[in-house]
Protein backbone atom coordinates (compact mmCIF):
# COMPACT_ATOMS: atom_id res chain seq x y z
CA UNK A 1 0.00 0.00 0.00
CA UNK A 2 1.17 3.29 -0.75
CA UNK A 3 0.71 6.54 1.03
CA UNK A 4 2.15 9.70 0.50
CA UNK A 5 3.54 10.63 3.98
CA UNK A 6 1.48 13.67 5.20
CA UNK A 7 3.34 17.26 4.72
CA UNK A 8 1.57 18.44 8.25
CA UNK A 9 0.01 17.04 11.14
CA UNK A 10 -1.80 18.88 13.72
CA UNK A 11 -2.62 16.89 17.27
CA UNK A 12 -5.50 18.34 18.73
CA UNK A 13 -5.09 17.89 22.52
CA UNK A 14 -1.58 17.60 24.08
CA UNK A 15 -2.51 14.89 27.15
CA UNK A 16 -1.79 11.30 26.88
CA UNK A 17 -3.32 10.78 23.48
CA UNK A 18 -1.41 13.61 21.72
CA UNK A 19 1.80 13.28 23.15
CA UNK A 20 1.79 9.40 22.36
CA UNK A 21 0.04 9.47 18.52
CA UNK A 22 3.09 12.26 17.81
CA UNK A 23 5.79 10.13 19.62
CA UNK A 24 4.19 6.89 17.70
CA UNK A 25 4.26 9.05 14.24
CA UNK A 26 7.94 9.74 14.95
CA UNK A 27 8.99 6.29 16.28
CA UNK A 28 7.64 5.05 12.54
CA UNK A 29 9.62 7.49 10.51
CA UNK A 30 7.24 10.55 9.42
CA UNK A 31 9.98 13.22 9.40
CA UNK A 32 7.13 15.78 8.14
CA UNK A 33 5.94 18.56 9.96
CA UNK A 34 4.56 18.14 13.85
CA UNK A 35 1.97 20.76 15.60
CA UNK A 36 0.45 19.56 19.25
CA UNK A 37 -2.54 22.12 20.45
CA UNK A 38 -2.57 21.86 24.12
CA UNK A 39 -6.15 23.17 25.25
CA UNK A 40 -4.40 23.77 28.97
CA UNK A 41 -0.86 25.88 30.00
CA UNK A 42 0.52 23.22 31.03
CA UNK A 43 2.99 20.32 28.59
CA UNK A 44 1.69 16.97 28.54
CA UNK A 45 1.05 15.37 31.94
CA UNK A 46 -0.46 12.33 33.34
CA UNK A 47 -3.43 11.94 34.33
CA UNK A 48 -3.24 8.50 37.27
CA UNK A 49 -1.36 10.20 39.59
CA UNK A 50 -3.85 13.71 39.81
CA UNK A 51 -6.08 11.20 42.46
CA UNK A 52 -3.17 10.03 44.17
CA UNK A 53 0.50 11.02 44.47
CA UNK A 54 -0.64 15.09 43.54
CA UNK A 55 -3.54 15.26 45.82
CA UNK A 56 -1.98 14.10 48.37
CA UNK A 57 1.08 16.21 47.78
CA UNK A 58 3.97 13.87 47.02
CA UNK A 59 4.32 15.35 43.37
CA UNK A 60 3.67 18.18 41.27
CA UNK A 61 2.73 18.03 37.57
CA UNK A 62 3.75 14.91 36.17
CA UNK A 63 4.98 15.42 33.51
CA UNK A 64 5.00 13.21 30.73
CA UNK A 65 8.35 14.07 29.57
CA UNK A 66 10.90 16.68 30.65
CA UNK A 67 10.46 19.84 28.59
CA UNK A 68 14.33 18.99 27.20
CA UNK A 69 12.92 15.54 25.76
CA UNK A 70 10.21 16.92 24.31
CA UNK A 71 12.30 19.09 22.06
CA UNK A 72 13.49 15.81 20.56
CA UNK A 73 10.17 15.25 19.05
CA UNK A 74 10.69 18.19 17.16
CA UNK A 75 7.13 19.38 17.26
CA UNK A 76 5.65 22.96 17.43
CA UNK A 77 3.58 22.91 20.96
CA UNK A 78 1.06 25.80 21.19
CA UNK A 79 -0.21 25.56 24.99
CA UNK A 80 -3.24 27.83 26.05
CA UNK A 81 -4.28 27.26 22.34
CA UNK A 82 -8.06 25.28 22.76
CA UNK A 83 -9.39 23.73 19.22
CA UNK A 84 -12.68 25.84 18.61
CA UNK A 85 -13.35 24.15 15.51
CA UNK A 86 -12.41 22.05 12.66
CA UNK A 87 -13.70 22.01 8.74
CA UNK A 88 -12.87 18.74 7.07
CA UNK A 89 -13.14 20.26 3.65
CA UNK A 90 -10.77 23.06 4.51
CA UNK A 91 -8.95 20.68 6.33
CA UNK A 92 -8.56 23.57 8.67
CA UNK A 93 -8.30 23.55 12.99
CA UNK A 94 -10.09 26.94 13.98
CA UNK A 95 -8.63 28.13 17.74
CA UNK A 96 -8.67 31.30 19.42
CA UNK A 97 -5.69 33.11 17.30
CA UNK A 98 -5.85 31.58 13.89
CA UNK A 99 -6.43 28.73 11.70
CA UNK A 100 -3.86 25.66 11.40
CA UNK A 101 -3.96 24.04 8.27
CA UNK A 102 -3.53 20.11 8.26
CA UNK A 103 -2.81 17.15 5.63
CA UNK A 104 -3.87 14.95 9.06
CA UNK A 105 -5.42 16.07 12.10
CA UNK A 106 -5.81 13.84 15.25
CA UNK A 107 -8.42 14.69 17.55
CA UNK A 108 -7.35 13.62 21.40
CA UNK A 109 -9.18 16.51 23.45
CA UNK A 110 -9.92 13.73 25.67
CA UNK A 111 -13.07 13.90 28.18
CA UNK A 112 -14.83 16.38 30.23
CA UNK A 113 -16.26 15.59 34.10
CA UNK A 114 -20.27 15.18 33.95
CA UNK A 115 -21.79 17.35 36.57
CA UNK A 116 -24.45 16.76 39.10
CA UNK A 117 -27.04 18.45 38.67
CA UNK A 118 -28.06 21.12 41.32
CA UNK A 119 -24.58 20.94 42.90
CA UNK A 120 -23.18 24.42 42.82
CA UNK A 121 -19.68 24.83 44.17
CA UNK A 122 -18.61 21.17 44.03
CA UNK A 123 -15.04 20.27 42.66
CA UNK A 124 -14.32 17.59 39.62
CA UNK A 125 -11.67 15.97 38.86
CA UNK A 126 -10.24 15.89 35.80
CA UNK A 127 -6.80 18.31 35.16
CA UNK A 128 -3.91 19.07 37.22
CA UNK A 129 -5.51 22.69 38.00
CA UNK A 130 -8.83 20.76 39.65
CA UNK A 131 -6.10 18.68 41.54
CA UNK A 132 -4.30 21.48 42.62
CA UNK A 133 -7.74 23.23 43.64
CA UNK A 134 -8.96 19.85 45.46
CA UNK A 135 -5.90 19.61 47.64
CA UNK A 136 -5.98 22.97 48.36
CA UNK A 137 -9.49 22.53 50.11
CA UNK A 138 -8.65 19.24 51.24
CA UNK A 139 -7.49 20.07 55.08
CA UNK A 140 -7.17 17.25 58.21
CA UNK A 141 -10.32 18.35 59.83
CA UNK A 142 -12.57 18.74 56.33
CA UNK A 143 -15.51 16.84 55.66
CA UNK A 144 -15.42 15.34 51.84
CA UNK A 145 -18.45 14.05 50.22
CA UNK A 146 -17.84 12.04 46.92
CA UNK A 147 -20.62 12.00 44.52
CA UNK A 148 -19.78 8.86 42.46
CA UNK A 149 -18.09 5.75 43.82
CA UNK A 150 -16.15 5.11 40.54
CA UNK A 151 -12.60 4.56 40.13
CA UNK A 152 -12.12 7.87 40.68
CA UNK A 153 -14.38 8.61 43.17
CA UNK A 154 -12.54 5.72 45.17
CA UNK A 155 -8.88 6.87 44.38
CA UNK A 156 -9.86 10.30 45.85
CA UNK A 157 -11.35 8.73 48.56
CA UNK A 158 -8.35 6.41 49.51
CA UNK A 159 -6.21 9.43 48.96
CA UNK A 160 -8.34 11.56 51.43
CA UNK A 161 -8.44 9.14 53.93
CA UNK A 162 -4.50 9.06 54.12
CA UNK A 163 -4.69 13.15 55.00
CA UNK A 164 -6.93 12.23 57.21
CA UNK A 165 -10.06 13.79 55.93
CA UNK A 166 -13.46 12.54 57.02
CA UNK A 167 -15.15 10.88 53.93
CA UNK A 168 -18.65 9.73 52.79
CA UNK A 169 -19.21 8.46 49.40
CA UNK A 170 -22.70 8.00 47.43
CA UNK A 171 -23.34 6.18 44.56
CA UNK A 172 -26.38 5.46 43.16
CA UNK A 173 -25.63 1.88 42.12
CA UNK A 174 -25.12 -1.23 45.17
CA UNK A 175 -21.31 -1.30 45.12
CA UNK A 176 -18.48 0.87 43.89
CA UNK A 177 -17.20 0.64 40.53
CA UNK A 178 -19.86 -1.45 39.40
CA UNK A 179 -19.48 -1.19 35.83
CA UNK A 180 -16.15 -2.51 35.37
CA UNK A 181 -15.64 -4.71 38.37
CA UNK A 182 -19.29 -6.15 38.42
CA UNK A 183 -21.60 -6.29 42.20
CA UNK A 184 -19.39 -9.19 43.71
CA UNK A 185 -15.91 -7.61 43.32
CA UNK A 186 -17.22 -4.53 43.93
CA UNK A 187 -18.82 -5.47 47.72
CA UNK A 188 -14.77 -6.04 48.31
CA UNK A 189 -14.08 -2.09 47.16
CA UNK A 190 -16.55 -1.69 49.56
CA UNK A 191 -15.28 -3.63 52.25
CA UNK A 192 -12.14 -2.30 51.85
CA UNK A 193 -13.19 1.35 52.04
CA UNK A 194 -15.57 0.41 55.13
CA UNK A 195 -12.41 -0.57 56.54
CA UNK A 196 -10.78 2.45 55.77
CA UNK A 197 -13.39 4.43 57.61
CA UNK A 198 -15.12 5.49 54.43
CA UNK A 199 -18.74 5.76 55.14
CA UNK A 200 -20.31 4.55 52.15
CA UNK A 201 -24.01 5.84 51.29
CA UNK A 202 -24.86 3.11 48.24
CA UNK A 203 -27.80 2.83 46.68
CA UNK A 204 -29.55 6.42 46.91
CA UNK A 205 -28.96 9.58 44.68
CA UNK A 206 -28.63 13.27 45.43
CA UNK A 207 -31.64 15.02 45.22
CA UNK A 208 -30.83 17.98 46.26
CA UNK A 209 -27.87 20.25 47.47
CA UNK A 210 -27.58 23.65 48.71
CA UNK A 211 -24.36 25.83 49.72
CA UNK A 212 -24.29 28.08 52.64
CA UNK A 213 -21.34 29.54 54.30
CA UNK A 214 -19.98 26.77 56.23
CA UNK A 215 -19.89 24.45 53.64
CA UNK A 216 -22.80 21.90 51.61
CA UNK A 217 -25.41 20.29 52.51
CA UNK A 218 -26.51 17.68 50.24
CA UNK A 219 -29.71 15.39 50.28
CA UNK A 220 -30.02 12.07 49.37
CA UNK A 221 -33.06 9.94 48.21
CA UNK A 222 -33.88 8.16 51.32
CA UNK A 223 -33.76 11.18 53.16
CA UNK A 224 -30.43 11.08 54.67
CA UNK A 225 -28.81 14.51 54.84
CA UNK A 226 -24.51 14.95 54.45
CA UNK A 227 -22.78 17.72 55.80
CA UNK A 228 -19.68 18.49 53.88
CA UNK A 229 -17.09 21.02 53.53
CA UNK A 230 -15.96 20.00 49.98
CA UNK A 231 -18.21 18.12 47.31
CA UNK A 232 -16.42 15.87 44.63
CA UNK A 233 -18.32 15.26 41.41
CA UNK A 234 -17.27 11.92 40.34
CA UNK A 235 -19.94 10.21 37.95
CA UNK A 236 -17.92 10.08 35.01
CA UNK A 237 -16.48 11.75 31.58
CA UNK A 238 -18.30 13.00 28.22
CA UNK A 239 -16.02 13.31 25.48
CA UNK A 240 -14.94 16.48 24.90
CA UNK A 241 -16.15 17.34 21.25
CA UNK A 242 -18.60 20.72 22.18
CA UNK A 243 -15.35 22.55 20.07
CA UNK A 244 -16.69 20.54 17.17
CA UNK A 245 -19.66 22.60 16.45
CA UNK A 246 -22.14 21.14 14.37
CA UNK A 247 -20.59 22.46 10.71
CA UNK A 248 -17.16 19.99 10.95
CA UNK A 249 -18.32 17.55 8.82
CA UNK A 250 -17.46 14.91 12.02
CA UNK A 251 -20.19 12.52 13.06
CA UNK A 252 -20.82 12.52 17.08
CA UNK A 253 -22.43 9.79 19.23
CA UNK A 254 -20.94 9.14 22.23
CA UNK A 255 -17.38 10.83 21.22
CA UNK A 256 -16.20 11.10 17.67
CA UNK A 257 -17.71 8.16 15.62
CA UNK A 258 -14.84 6.38 14.00
CA UNK A 259 -13.84 3.19 12.13
CA UNK A 260 -11.82 0.42 13.18
CA UNK A 261 -8.94 2.21 12.71
CA UNK A 262 -9.68 5.27 14.23
CA UNK A 263 -10.94 7.10 10.87
CA UNK A 264 -13.74 9.95 11.34
CA UNK A 265 -13.33 11.53 8.39
CA UNK A 266 -10.90 11.88 5.37
CA UNK A 267 -7.83 12.93 7.24
CA UNK A 268 -8.89 12.60 10.36
CA UNK A 269 -8.35 10.44 12.82
CA UNK A 270 -9.22 10.42 16.42
CA UNK A 271 -7.44 8.57 19.82
CA UNK A 272 -8.32 8.30 23.06
CA UNK A 273 -11.30 9.13 25.42
CA UNK A 274 -12.74 11.49 22.40
CA UNK A 275 -12.65 8.07 20.18
CA UNK A 276 -15.27 6.52 19.76
CA UNK A 277 -13.88 3.41 17.77
CA UNK A 278 -16.08 0.69 15.54
CA UNK A 279 -18.79 1.27 18.27
CA UNK A 280 -16.62 1.00 21.12
CA UNK A 281 -15.14 4.04 23.63
CA UNK A 282 -12.88 3.38 26.05
CA UNK A 283 -11.38 5.90 29.13
CA UNK A 284 -8.35 3.42 30.19
CA UNK A 285 -4.54 4.72 29.78
CA UNK A 286 -3.09 1.83 28.01
CA UNK A 287 -5.80 1.96 25.56
CA UNK A 288 -5.12 5.78 24.25
CA UNK A 289 -1.15 4.49 23.62
CA UNK A 290 -2.33 1.30 21.94
CA UNK A 291 -4.56 3.65 19.11
CA UNK A 292 -2.35 5.79 19.27
CA UNK A 293 0.50 3.30 17.66
CA UNK A 294 -2.21 2.17 15.28
CA UNK A 295 -3.32 5.26 13.84
CA UNK A 296 -0.12 6.61 13.58
CA UNK A 297 0.65 3.14 11.37
CA UNK A 298 -2.52 3.78 9.26
CA UNK A 299 -1.45 7.45 8.58
CA UNK A 300 1.90 6.32 7.36
CA UNK A 301 0.59 3.21 5.51
CA UNK A 302 2.36 0.77 7.61
CA UNK A 303 1.24 -2.74 9.40
CA UNK A 304 -1.39 -2.28 11.81
CA UNK A 305 0.49 -3.55 14.99
CA UNK A 306 -1.51 -6.56 16.78
CA UNK A 307 -3.94 -5.69 19.60
CA UNK A 308 -3.82 -6.29 22.90
CA UNK A 309 -5.82 -7.49 25.64
CA UNK A 310 -7.10 -4.48 27.44
CA UNK A 311 -5.60 -3.60 30.41
CA UNK A 312 -7.04 -0.90 33.68
CA UNK A 313 -5.59 -0.56 36.89
CA UNK A 314 -6.34 1.25 40.53
CA UNK A 315 -4.65 2.21 43.36
CA UNK A 316 -6.29 1.88 46.61
CA UNK A 317 -4.78 2.14 49.66
CA UNK A 318 -1.94 -0.32 49.73
CA UNK A 319 -4.08 -2.24 46.85
CA UNK A 320 -3.43 -2.22 43.19
CA UNK A 321 -6.28 -3.69 41.24
CA UNK A 322 -5.55 -4.49 37.94
CA UNK A 323 -7.96 -5.76 35.27
CA UNK A 324 -7.30 -8.07 32.14
CA UNK A 325 -10.27 -8.21 29.30
CA UNK A 326 -13.07 -6.92 29.40
CA UNK A 327 -16.08 -9.13 31.14
CA UNK A 328 -19.18 -7.76 30.84
CA UNK A 329 -22.26 -7.13 33.63
CA UNK A 330 -23.75 -10.67 32.84
CA UNK A 331 -20.84 -13.02 32.79
CA UNK A 332 -19.82 -15.43 35.77
CA UNK A 333 -17.54 -14.58 38.31
CA UNK A 334 -16.07 -16.54 40.44
CA UNK A 335 -13.46 -14.72 43.30
CA UNK A 336 -10.64 -17.23 44.54
CA UNK A 337 -7.53 -16.60 46.22
CA UNK A 338 -3.67 -16.47 45.30
CA UNK A 339 -0.48 -16.38 46.45
CA UNK A 340 0.72 -17.02 50.33
CA UNK A 341 -0.60 -13.87 50.94
CA UNK A 342 -3.94 -15.02 50.03
CA UNK A 343 -4.96 -12.09 47.65
CA UNK A 344 -8.23 -12.11 46.11
CA UNK A 345 -8.42 -12.54 42.03
CA UNK A 346 -11.41 -12.35 40.38
CA UNK A 347 -12.52 -14.94 37.24
CA UNK A 348 -15.25 -13.66 34.77
CA UNK A 349 -16.07 -15.74 32.25
CA UNK A 350 -19.30 -16.69 29.60
CA UNK A 351 -20.43 -20.02 28.77
CA UNK A 352 -17.46 -21.24 30.43
CA UNK A 353 -14.78 -19.20 28.59
CA UNK A 354 -12.53 -16.77 30.10
CA UNK A 355 -12.90 -13.12 29.40
CA UNK A 356 -11.91 -11.25 32.11
CA UNK A 357 -9.09 -10.99 35.26
CA UNK A 358 -9.66 -8.76 38.24
CA UNK A 359 -6.35 -8.94 40.74
CA UNK A 360 -5.98 -7.41 43.97
CA UNK A 361 -2.67 -7.02 44.10
CA UNK A 362 -1.68 -10.08 42.00
CA UNK A 363 0.04 -9.38 39.35
CA UNK A 364 2.25 -12.19 39.14
CA UNK A 365 -1.02 -14.17 39.35
CA UNK A 366 -3.02 -12.41 36.45
CA UNK A 367 -0.18 -11.21 33.80
CA UNK A 368 0.89 -15.12 33.19
CA UNK A 369 -2.76 -15.65 31.79
CA UNK A 370 -2.80 -12.29 29.23
CA UNK A 371 -3.06 -15.15 27.06
CA UNK A 372 -5.80 -16.76 28.10
CA UNK A 373 -7.88 -14.12 28.32
CA UNK A 374 -7.30 -13.71 24.65
CA UNK A 375 -7.96 -16.85 23.58
CA UNK A 376 -10.70 -17.50 25.91
CA UNK A 377 -9.44 -21.22 27.87
CA UNK A 378 -11.61 -22.90 29.77
CA UNK A 379 -12.60 -21.29 33.11
CA UNK A 380 -11.71 -24.74 35.44
CA UNK A 381 -8.35 -24.75 33.90
CA UNK A 382 -8.15 -21.07 34.58
CA UNK A 383 -9.22 -22.10 38.29
CA UNK A 384 -7.43 -25.44 38.87
CA UNK A 385 -3.86 -23.17 38.03
CA UNK A 386 -4.95 -20.55 40.56
CA UNK A 387 -6.32 -22.65 43.52
CA UNK A 388 -3.95 -22.99 46.12
CA UNK A 389 -1.65 -26.16 46.34
CA UNK A 390 -1.77 -26.62 42.61
CA UNK A 391 1.93 -25.89 41.94
CA UNK A 392 2.93 -23.62 39.96
CA UNK A 393 3.71 -23.12 36.24
CA UNK B 1 23.90 0.11 20.78
CA UNK B 2 21.20 1.59 23.05
CA UNK B 3 20.59 -0.26 26.20
CA UNK B 4 17.15 -0.98 28.02
CA UNK B 5 17.11 0.36 31.42
CA UNK B 6 14.52 -1.10 33.73
CA UNK B 7 13.93 0.90 37.93
CA UNK B 8 12.11 -1.89 39.30
CA UNK B 9 11.59 1.07 42.46
CA UNK B 10 9.16 2.04 40.38
CA UNK B 11 8.15 -0.66 38.77
CA UNK B 12 4.70 -1.87 40.09
CA UNK B 13 4.06 -5.07 37.46
CA UNK B 14 1.66 -3.02 35.11
CA UNK B 15 3.06 -6.11 32.10
CA UNK B 16 3.17 -3.59 29.96
CA UNK B 17 6.41 -4.13 28.66
CA UNK B 18 6.25 -7.62 28.07
CA UNK B 19 2.63 -7.23 26.48
CA UNK B 20 3.58 -5.04 23.99
CA UNK B 21 7.41 -6.42 23.38
CA UNK B 22 7.40 -10.00 24.21
CA UNK B 23 10.56 -10.49 22.35
CA UNK B 24 12.48 -8.32 24.63
CA UNK B 25 10.58 -8.84 28.02
CA UNK B 26 9.19 -11.38 29.60
CA UNK B 27 7.43 -11.94 33.43
CA UNK B 28 8.60 -13.35 36.53
CA UNK B 29 6.65 -15.04 39.14
CA UNK B 30 5.79 -11.45 40.22
CA UNK B 31 3.98 -9.85 37.19
CA UNK B 32 7.82 -7.83 36.89
CA UNK B 33 9.38 -8.05 34.02
CA UNK B 34 13.05 -9.92 33.13
CA UNK B 35 14.68 -8.20 30.24
CA UNK B 36 15.52 -10.80 27.61
CA UNK B 37 17.69 -8.39 25.06
CA UNK B 38 19.38 -5.28 26.60
CA UNK B 39 21.17 -3.93 23.50
CA UNK B 40 18.83 -2.70 21.10
CA UNK B 41 18.36 -1.07 16.95
CA UNK B 42 16.75 -1.49 14.13
CA UNK B 43 13.34 -3.23 14.87
CA UNK B 44 13.97 -4.14 18.10
CA UNK B 45 15.23 -0.72 19.33
CA UNK B 46 11.54 0.73 17.85
CA UNK B 47 9.91 -2.34 20.45
CA UNK B 48 11.57 -1.16 23.09
CA UNK B 49 10.65 2.68 22.43
CA UNK B 50 7.24 1.23 22.58
CA UNK B 51 7.49 -0.46 25.97
CA UNK B 52 8.97 3.07 27.12
CA UNK B 53 5.59 4.39 26.09
CA UNK B 54 3.80 2.01 27.23
CA UNK B 55 5.20 1.47 30.92
CA UNK B 56 2.63 3.58 33.48
CA UNK B 57 5.31 4.49 35.67
CA UNK B 58 8.17 5.81 33.67
CA UNK B 59 9.94 2.66 34.36
CA UNK B 60 11.97 1.60 31.17
CA UNK B 61 13.93 3.84 29.43
CA UNK B 62 16.81 3.63 26.82
CA UNK B 63 20.59 4.67 26.89
CA UNK B 64 23.77 4.65 25.35
CA UNK B 65 25.82 2.16 25.74
CA UNK B 66 29.64 4.04 27.11
CA UNK B 67 30.99 1.53 24.94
Amino acid sequence: MVNPAPGRVVVIGAGLGGLRSAEALRRRGYAGRLVMLGAERHLPYDRPPLSKQVLRGEASLPLLRAASDLDSLDATVLLDTPAIGLSVDDHLVHTATGDVAYDVAIIATGAVPRRVPGVEGGRVLRTFDDAHALRADLKQESRLLIIGAGLIGCEVAASARALGVTVAMVDVLPAPAIRVLGPDVGRLVADMHTEHGVELLLNRTVVDATRHEDGHRVALDDGTEVDADVVLESIGVIPDTSWLGSSSGIRRDNGVVCDADGRAAPDVFAVGDVANWAGHRHEHWTNVGLQADHVAAAILGQDIPPGNVSYWWSDQYEVKLQGLGQPLPEHDVAIVTWGPKARPVAVYSHHGRLTGLVGFSAAGAIMRLRGDVAAGTEVGEILDRLSPGTPAG
Amino acid sequence: MPVIVVDMDKCTGHGRCYAVAPLLFTDDDEGRPIVLVSHVEGDSEKQALAAVAACPESAIWLEDDEQ
